[in-house]
């Protein structure tokens, strides 16, 4: 069974008085424990597909599955249950809650979840960290962290809860070459040793080039 | 634990917001105790008054006796005043003070100069709350051996006379059966009430230096005193039996139903701090409506990343709950101890006001109470909260995708 199934999507935005239709029909399988790499010009697509495979936007037309439930059928809150509990996020910007700390920024899918005692979830922050390599920086501030510290942090908080999925927008167009290629390095061993499927939207070569598969899309329709 | 530490980071965030934010929700507060603890402390003073010096809590009288309709003295006195006395007393334990009065209209005269008068005869030993309530500008209150040959007048008709402590007041007036009788009385000094009217045409003697110049060896009013003022209606219900019992064609009236000015009084200043209390919520309103909503508005972006990463609606809201709390916690609390200290400031610097029928300037005083600060801290609390939740559901009512743009 695969991970995503696609079938038909279409995604349209109001513009003005019309309608711009941004995907025109995508059907896609993504089958677990891939490194998908999602390509494409500026403009095509890649987001709105990032954004629907990431069940924070909503399909208008055709069918969206993800792990067998029926994304284009469900209701907000169901949709929210399921990015809690499958889905891991990457974003180009961080999104890192500036008020917290980066344990507490890692902690955060887990006290969502509200599985384990905070014992349990510090012990498993604590694990993340080390392999991201950040432990030093545990009660820092994001705005005390360097960009490529940052993405660390969102990497390890995307990691923490142990997702089907990880949605991984542009992660590193908002870095340099030098630590671009260091993080695009880290999620490509943690995609490895973690065994999750890693959807990633990127410009970057080095994500293209180690992608177990990977997706072009262009004009909103998919290209072999 | 999350939400308040949360909480307190984000009050610290902007720290000029929250500064702004606390110096609103705290003046706010100064503005509501103040001005309930002025209109309540004219308001127990009134009452302190009218129940001490002018009316007592209930009064027994003959029916007409407060219509005014009676044609003679004789009509409206209590022959039985002794018995009616005694069987107010064995009605109930929550009396305190049983008292008969006597009222009469009569010349005061002293060498060449005479001035109309109002006279209250009273039983100086049995209300001593009537000498907390006056306040004696010449001379003294009555003499606990003497009184029953002294006098007290208003101080504004005191100054008509031109009389001093000691001088022989001669006192006319017409007896029970219509006789006219004179009798003297030592000055012991003037009184003010606070009342124009009162401080002008009034003059206090004992009830038996009253009998004595009427002839007459009864009251024409019983006034009774209560333990405690919140079992009004329940003795004066009790009391009105215990009379029709007793000596029929008798009635009992309350303080409140007597007096017009405590009614007027606080019906105005009911009205007055209705209007306050909406002005000062309307710039609560308007003020936390802009400040947490613009605090909201730069953290769009970051409550799309919390809902992105499966944060529920009821989670972001209790978030943004408690930081308006915190705020206005810590607002109301600041506002009522500076509204207490600038209040008992103001106590202690006797500051004197005019007051439009009054007979001198009043001094301006607050009365502090556990209901002042109560109702000032509920009223903004619940106001600052609330109106949080509008910013906070405009902000859940965008989408994932819209607040995540916020972070760009």
């Amino acid at each position: 069974m695969g991970i995503v199934r696609m079938e038909n999507v279409k995604k349209s935005y109001k513009i003005g008085d019309g309608f711009h239709q941004v995907l025109k029909g995508i059907s896609l399988k993504i089958a677990p424990g891939n490194f998908i790499g999602l390509y494409g010009r500026s403009g095509c697509g890649k987001s709105t597909l990032m954004q629907l495979i990431g069940c924070l936007d909503e399909v208008d037309g055709g069918e969206y599955y993800l792990l067998g439930n029926p994304i284009h059928t469900m209701t907000a809150a169901e949709k929210t249950r399921l990015r809690r509990e499958k889905i891991g996020y990457v974003f180009q910007s961080f999104n890192l809650i500036s008020t917290m700390t980066v344990r507490e920024n890692i902690e955060f899918p887990l006290l969502m979840l509200n599985k384990e005692d905070g014992k349990a979830r510090l012990e498993k922050v604590r694990s993340i960290l080390k392999e991201v390599e950040l432990e030093a920086f545990e009660n820092h501030f994001p705005d005390r962290l360097s960009g490529g510290q940052r993405q660390r942090v969102a990497i390890a908080r995307a990691l923490v809860k142990k997702p089907e999925l990880i949605i991984a927008d542009e992660p590193t167009a908002n870095l340099d070459e030098q630590t671009s290629e260091i993080i695009a390095r880290l999620l490509l061993e943690l995609q490895e040793k973690h065994k999750v499927t890693v959807v990633c939207s990127s410009h970057d070569p080095m994500f293209i080039e180690n992608a177990t598969h990977k997706i072009s899309i262009h004009d909103g329709l998919l290209v072999e | 634990m999350i939400y308040l530490k949360l909480a307190l980071r984000n009050l610290l965030r902007n720290k000029e917001r929250t500064f702004l934010s606390l110096l609103m929700i705290m003046s706010s507060t100064v503005g509501l105790v103040l001005f309930k603890a002025y209109t309540d402390d004219t308001i127990v003073s009134i009452e302190k008054i009218s129940t001490e010096m002018h009316y007592g809590h209930l009064q027994i009288a003959k029916e007409k006796y407060w219509e005014n309709t009676y044609h003679t003295m004789a009509e409206r006195m209590v022959p039985d005043f002794i018995k009616m006395k005694q069987a107010a007393g064995t009605a109930s334990d929550k009396i305190r003070v049983i008292s008969g009065r006597l009222n009469s209209f009569g010349l005061l005269s002293i060498g060449a100069k005479t001035e109309n008068a109002s006279f209250l005869g009273f039983e100086v030993d049995q209300e001593a709350g009537v000498k907390d309530t006056l306040e004696i500008l010449d001379g003294s209150y009555f003499d606990p051996q003497t009184y029953n040959q002294e006098i007290i007048v208003g101080h504004l008709l005191a100054k008509k006379l031109g009389v001093k402590p000691g001088d022989t007041i001669t006192v006319v007036a017409n007896t029970v059966d219509g006789v006219i009788n004179a009798k003297d009385f030592v000055y012991k000094g003037s009184f003010a009430s606070g009342s124009e009217e009162i401080d002008k045409y009034f003059a206090y003697v004992s009830l038996q230096g009253l009998q004595d110049l009427l002839q007459t060896p009864s009251v024409d009013l019983i006034t009774i005193r209560l333990k405690d003022k919140a079992d009004l209606q329940e003795q004066k219900t009790l009391l009105q039996h215990k009379i029709n019992e007793v000596a029929p064609g008798y009635g009992v009236r309350d303080w409140i139903e007597l007096s017009e000015l405590f009614r007027k009084v606080k019906e105005f200043y009911g009205m007055q701090n209705t209007i306050i209390r909406l002005i000062l919520v309307s710039i609560v309103v308007l003020g936390i409506l802009n400040t947490v909503g613009m605090s909201i508005l730069e953290r769009i972006g970051e409550i799309g990343t919390m809902r992105a990463l499966g944060a529920e609606s009821g989670f972001v809201t209790v978030l943004f709950f408690w930081e308006t709390l915190m705020l206005s916690l810590i607002g109301v609390t600041l506002g009522a101890l500076l509204g207490f200290v600038v209040g008992s400031s103001v106590n202690s610097a006797a500051i004197y006001t005019e007051v439009p029928g009054a007979s001198m300037p009043m001094k301006v005083s607050f009365l502090f109470s556990f209901e002042v600060f109560a109702e000032a801290i509920l009223i903004i609390m619940i106001t600052t909260v609330a109106v949080s939740f509008i910013p906070i559901w405009r902000a859940l009512r965008l989408s994932v995708v819209d607040a995540l743009r916020r972070n760009l």
